[in-house]
């Protein structure tokens, strides 16, 4: 019996030989770069030693997770850090899929080319640049926007001392960075509907907007449930370069720009403790594991064919 | 369900297929590990042979010899900043010097500054194979030391194979780079204090009559004189920690001769004239309170920009660039560069200096600030002794790795000078290994420097310096690593905004205080209090 399971196996593993080939490189690179480095988890609960390495260095339990709670603002911390990336997620999917139906829809094939480019390239400006053009415009004497406003003889705007407006900033600094890329995704799900559906609502007489809201957007459906839960996956994870960059490290606004990122960095520059690092990177994946786990129960109560697994 | 067994067991075939070859690597770093120290055993023995043959004729085996018969090797250093103007020329002459002298020949890689803190620990957490680098307190000595990232010293294979280093290096100097009873580089021997200076731009001066500086009142003042007067030009940008470090210094702590015991942590302070040595809270002292008064009355003013905290320039940038009035330097070495590139911006612009608080007192910076180690794995230790050796105390070496090659670069004037022979080779630098290396009898001033700043220097250098246990002592914060991390964000969250006066000062200190309270520092000071009352006591037993 157990000889012929084998025989089975061995006959299936011919079978597929080819598609077994294929999934090949994924499995071994993600065996490499994602799984064995779990391994590095260990370091959370270690005090890391250079000549100890993973393996031997002492065991020192939970404390290296405790110097996020002993000042109390880890709390807020975590707060801002997740409403920002829920607002990312909102604001960046909603005008993703505004602008792909948009380019979708244009007929004049140099516009839309030119539109799309456009839009895509502020993706690859670095942060770090973002962040000298947000202080050029922004700073009280001389930036480009106060010298604006001195010239219309209006009262300044003290952008660097005033938290709340930050908030709008850093939203829409990160939707005017990253929508190109996202429109991408979404114009290729929108461009893979079958043009017959169309054809025949124009036939039963379906305006424009007819359309979209009864074939497009019900078609993106499961291309938005897919991102939102990958997105969903770094719900506790801050783009490091873009608050500390955009925001020029200011302490001013810390209040409602500081994320998780930003604050473990700020704990750890001068001590930079392995396990400390580690125990914060920990933290925010447990975090995330939860979240996409909830979320990903929900979507497959609604509907099981949206969901990851 | 029997599908899914199958298909796990394909996914732990393919799993295991692809951790194969890593194992395999693995085994074969090991089997050449060994076949390595069998060959080296094996010209162990050869050598063990030769030295008894010796032995038996009756002659003493120089060690020196002995290394240097093991044949050439080529050691492999790690240094800071991109390569300076000529590097390879210089490196070339320079393994030219050593491969005759102790057959050696180095290579130096370099880590860009703007990786510098990041990169120099992941060399050592990757394994990464080196034998030597520039090591000080403020790259992170100390945790690098404590995580057994540097092999540890042994003094008598310094007396061996760097005797010049060893008679010059003094017990203090040994001191000073020993981490938890063990030293951990060969130190500087240069006798250096931080001279800090603020850095006027003449005409600005001129403009407003302000003659002499010589008191931090003086300062606020021409301060807010030159903040009223200039419309586009502020007065002194200050900005980010280090600057807010030296505007506190300037206003607050040079004064009373405070330094605080933890470096990073500047909220607790000791006065260095004080025997009792007792730590204080900053924040608590009323001085303190009345600097953030000053801080406030310059902030209102516009000394600097209502957008200070967001700008990330050094102040000293700033003022190179025409947008501010002044800076605070503490870097001599730079002064009469800047003289000159601000000269031709314009020649109006001589730049004046002036001592804020004159005769303050100075601890001259320890061994630990500049240093080479070895590593961890380094198989050269003897080698790394010998070159560092010829590099502290030959001067040619000296010469050579700080100032380039006599005749291309410099031309010597006299024992204690040089001259640039091309305007650019004033910018030479040398190897930043060289810091680590650094021997004030052995260095020379650029003859661009003026005499008067010169003797300035080694007036307050012999004048102002003391001797203190303050000096040697590093707090051991093993078991306050929480504690540290937090205190250093609450810092950074409110200590600098507060400073800067930018916010509601009283509001901004009662928070502060709260949350330092919860994040324990009452608990660090009682610790750090502990600590350094034992080591005084050692100290004052060892004297």
């Amino acid at each position: 019996m157990k000889q012929g399971k084998r025989k089975l196996f061995f006959k299936r593993v011919r079978e597929y030989r080819q598609l077994l080939l294929m999934l090949l490189p994924a499995v071994i690179f993600f065996t490499i770069f994602s799984y064995l480095p779990m391994l590095g988890i260990g370091i959370a609960f270690e005090r890391f030693t250079f000549d100890g390495g993973i393996f031997h260095s002492p065991w020192v339990g939970l404390d290296n997770f405790k110097f996020m709670f002993l000042s109390g603002d880890i709390l807020n911390v975590t707060k801002n850090t997740f409403f920002y990336n829920i607002l990312f997620i909102l604001v960046n999917n909603c005008l993703e899929i505004l602008c792909a139906i948009i380019l979708a829809e244009l007929t004049s094939k140099h516009f839309k080319r030119i539109t799309q480019s456009l839009m895509f390239l502020p993706y690859f400006i670095s942060w770090v640049v973002v962040g000298a053009f947000a202080y050029n415009v922004l700073n009280y004497e001389s930036g480009s926007f106060n010298t604006l406003m001195e010239a219309l003889n209006l009262q300044p705007y003290d952008f660097y001392n005033t938290p709340k407006i930050w908030i709008l900033i850093i939203v829409l600094v990160c939707a005017w960075k990253n929508i190109g890329y996202g429109t991408i995704i979404y114009l290729s799900a929108v461009m893979g509907i079958d043009g017959a559906m169309y054809e025949a609502a124009k036939v039963d007489g379906a305006n424009i907007f007819q359309r979209i809201r009864h074939i497009t957007l019900p078609s993106l459906v499961p291309t938005i449930v897919i991102l939102t839960l990958l997105s969903l996956g770094g719900i506790f994870r801050g783009d490091f370069s873009m608050f500390y960059q955009v925001t020029g490290n200011n302490a001013m606004l810390y209040s409602t720009t500081d994320v998780i990122d930003t604050y473990v960095t700020r704990s750890l520059i001068s001590t930079s403790e392995f396990g400390m690092t580690a125990a914060a990177g920990l933290y925010q994946s447990v975090l995330c594991f939860v979240i996409i786990m909830i979320f990903n129960a929900l979507v497959k109560r609604y509907n099981k064919d949206y969901s990851l697994f | 369900m029997k599908h899914v067994s199958r298909k796990l067991c394909v996914i732990m075939a393919i799993m295991l297929i692809a951790v194969m070859p890593l194992s395999a690597c693995k085994n074969s770093t090991n089997t050449d590990d060994t076949s390595g120290l069998t060959s080296n055993e094996a010209k162990g023995d050869s050598n063990t042979e030769n030295n008894d043959t010796e032995s038996d004729d009756g002659t003493t085996v120089d060690p020196i010899q002995e290394e240097l018969a093991k044949g050439h090797v080529t050691l492999i250093g790690y240094q800071f900043g991109d390569n300076s103007v000529d590097h390879e020329a210089v490196l070339a002459k320079l393994n030219e010097k050593l491969e005759a002298d102790i057959n050696t020949t180095i290579e130096i890689r370099g880590i860009p500054w703007t990786d510098a803190e990041t990169k120099y620990k992941l060399m050592f957490a990757s394994g990464e194979e080196f034998d030597f680098c520039y090591s000080g307190a403020w790259i992170g000595f100390n945790s690098v030391a404590t995580t057994n990232g540097y092999k540890s010293i042994d003094l008598d294979m310094v007396k061996t194979f760097a005797p010049d280093t060893y008679a010059a290096t003094s017990a203090d100097r040994w001191k000073q780079v020993t981490v938890k009873g063990n030293i951990y580089g060969l130190p500087n021997i240069n006798a250096k204090i931080k001279n800090v200076l603020a850095v006027f731009r003449g005409d600005i001066l001129d403009k407003y009559n302000i003659t002499s500086i010589s008191s931090p009142d003086e300062f606020v003042n021409a301060l807010l004189k030159i903040a009223a007067g200039e419309d586009e030009l502020l007065a002194w940008n200050v900005g980010n920690a280090e600057q807010n470090g030296r505007m506190r210094g300037t206003l607050y702590s040079q004064a009373k001769n405070l330094k605080d015991v933890i470096s990073g942590v500047p909220l607790l302070s000791v006065d260095m004239l004080d025997d009792s040595y007792k730590i204080f809270k900053v924040y608590e002292d009323p001085d303190y309170l009345k600097y953030l008064e000053t801080t406030k009355k310059l902030a209102d003013a516009g000394v600097w920009s209502k957008s200070a905290l967001a700008n990330s320039d050094a102040d000293e940038n700033n003022f190179m660039a025409e947008k501010s009035a002044c800076y605070i330097a503490d870097a001599f070495d730079t002064f009469s560069r800047n003289d000159a590139t601000m000269k031709a911006l314009n020649p109006s612009y001589a730049n004046r200096y002036f001592e804020v608080n004159p005769g303050y007192k100075k601890i001259p910076e320890g061994g630990n600030m500049s240093m080479l180690s070895i590593n961890a794995n380094s198989k050269y230790a003897e080698r790394v002794m010998m070159m560092f050796n010829l590099f502290e105390t030959d001067k040619s070496y000296f010469d050579l790795i700080n100032y380039g090659i006599e005749g291309t670069h410099y031309e010597a004037v006299g024992e204690t000078r040089y001259n640039a022979l091309l305007p650019k080779y004033n910018d030479f630098g040398g190897f930043t290994i060289s810091w680590g290396s650094n021997n004030s009898s052995l260095l020379r001033q650029n003859t661009t420097v003026p005499q008067e700043q010169i003797d300035a220097y080694n007036k307050s250098l012999a004048e102002d310096s003391i001797e203190t246990p303050l000096a040697t002592f590093t707090f051991d914060d093993t078991n306050y690593k929480n504690e540290i991390a937090a205190i250093t964000n609450i810092v950074e969250t409110y200590m600098i905004p507060i400073e800067l006066g930018l916010t509601d000062q009283a509001e901004g200190l009662e928070k502060m205080k709260q949350k330092l309270e919860t994040a324990g520092i009452d608990k660090l000071l009682e610790a750090v209090q502990t600590q350094l009352d034992a080591y005084i006591a050692e100290y004052n037993g060892n004297n």
